[in-house]
């Protein structure tokens, strides 16, 4: 086996994937090459490393802290819900009433100008019907119809 | 108690049971967080952020789903969107120190170039532990969740397949291949170290 096969095959034999006959001349190799020698030593030392971050233990109270902080959110939206909430809502409350009171500013001021149009065609009318003899009692009557 | 009694159970709002789904998990969640974020502060931060993910939707999951493969999906793309942002945050901050000559380097360059700065200064134990977290961290994050799951939970091939939602020909096909480049970057990482 070369050194360039043993690099190939290095996490292989690490773990123990290798056959028995490639697993011989793997370790043949090594008892005559240091330079592979010391590459399988790293190796090894860096798959142990993942052995002993797998030992690591969790924080005992993470349940606890985890509800600590379930319960804060909660507060945190019940704040929302008794006070930004009722804000919240009277602020809109104010500006439909205040958008109300504008739209029926604007509808009174169009209104008074279609009547105050309507008496300037009565008038119009009355001058026209006056021409043509015709006196303002009788125009009353035929506008009421 | 079965997973799916005490899932009815915190539906109707029962701390005490998730309570005990913690407990129960929450060793596994931060073995997986862990082996792809190398912290423990941070992949403590994982674990506690998906059970309060859990908590928030409780009600949308459907009894019929295994708890523990979503538990796993989940942890495993949280910590990946999380070494995502440490990526950048690392970038950031290297680009406040890196010279206007070296702004050439491509993102991924200036990581190395950090980490070897790093090496040179730490004890040999440290080196191993950067080399790992380097070499994992340079997968393409298919093949690392698929690594970091069948080595650092010690999950079968199957339940790979579960959690990561595919076939077992393509598990198969992810941890050849992880296997193949972690086997070159730390061929590379030992070379550099030793200057050969």
């Amino acid at each position: 086996m070369t050194c360039k096969n043993v690099e190939h095959k290095i996490a292989d034999y690490i773990e123990s994937s290798l056959s028995d006959k490639e697993k011989l001349a793997f370790e043949k190799h090594l008892l005559s090459c240091d330079s592979c020698k010391h590459k399988v030593e790293f190796f090894e030392k860096t798959f142990d490393c993942i052995e002993n971050e797998k030992q690591i233990k969790v924080n005992s109270f993470l349940e606890t802290r985890i509800l600590a902080k379930i319960e804060a959110t909660n507060n945190n939206k019940s704040i929302y819900k008794k006070v930004l909430q009722p804000v919240f809502v009277a602020v809109m409350l104010g500006l439909v009433v205040w958008f109300g009171n504008i739209l029926s500013d604007v509808y009174l001021n169009v209104s008074t100008q279609v009547a105050y149009s309507q008496d300037t065609s009565v008038i119009d009318k009355t001058v026209q019907f006056a021409i043509n003899d015709i006196t303002y009692e009788d125009y009353y009557f035929i506008n009421s119809q | 108690m079965q997973d799916v009694e005490l899932i009815e159970k915190i539906k109707n709002n029962d701390n005490q049971a998730f309570k005990i789904l913690i407990s129960k998990y929450k060793q596994k969640a931060f073995t997986i967080a862990f082996g792809f974020l190398h912290d423990k502060t941070q992949a403590e931060d994982v674990v506690q952020d998906v059970f309060i993910k859990f908590w928030e939707k409780r009600n949308e999951f459907e009894l019929n789903a295994k708890f523990s493969t979503w538990l796993y999906r989940v942890c495993s793309n949280m910590s990946i969107n999380v070494l995502r942002k440490n990526k950048f945050s690392v970038v950031f901050s290297s680009l406040k120190i890196i010279k206007s000559d070296e702004k050439d380097l491509d993102f991924e360059q200036q990581i190395e170039d950090l980490d070897s700065k790093t090496v040179d200064a730490d004890t040999k134990d440290e080196h191993i532990k950067i080399a790992l977290k380097n070499a994992i961290n340079s997968l393409p994050k298919r093949q690392k969740m698929a690594f970091v799951l069948n080595k650092y939970q010690n999950f079968s091939y199957k339940e790979i397949a579960e959690i990561m939602e595919l076939s077992l020909t393509s598990v198969e096909s992810l941890l050849f291949r992880a296997k193949t480049n972690l086997q070159k970057k730390l061929l590379n990482t030992y070379k550099s170290i030793n200057n050969i």
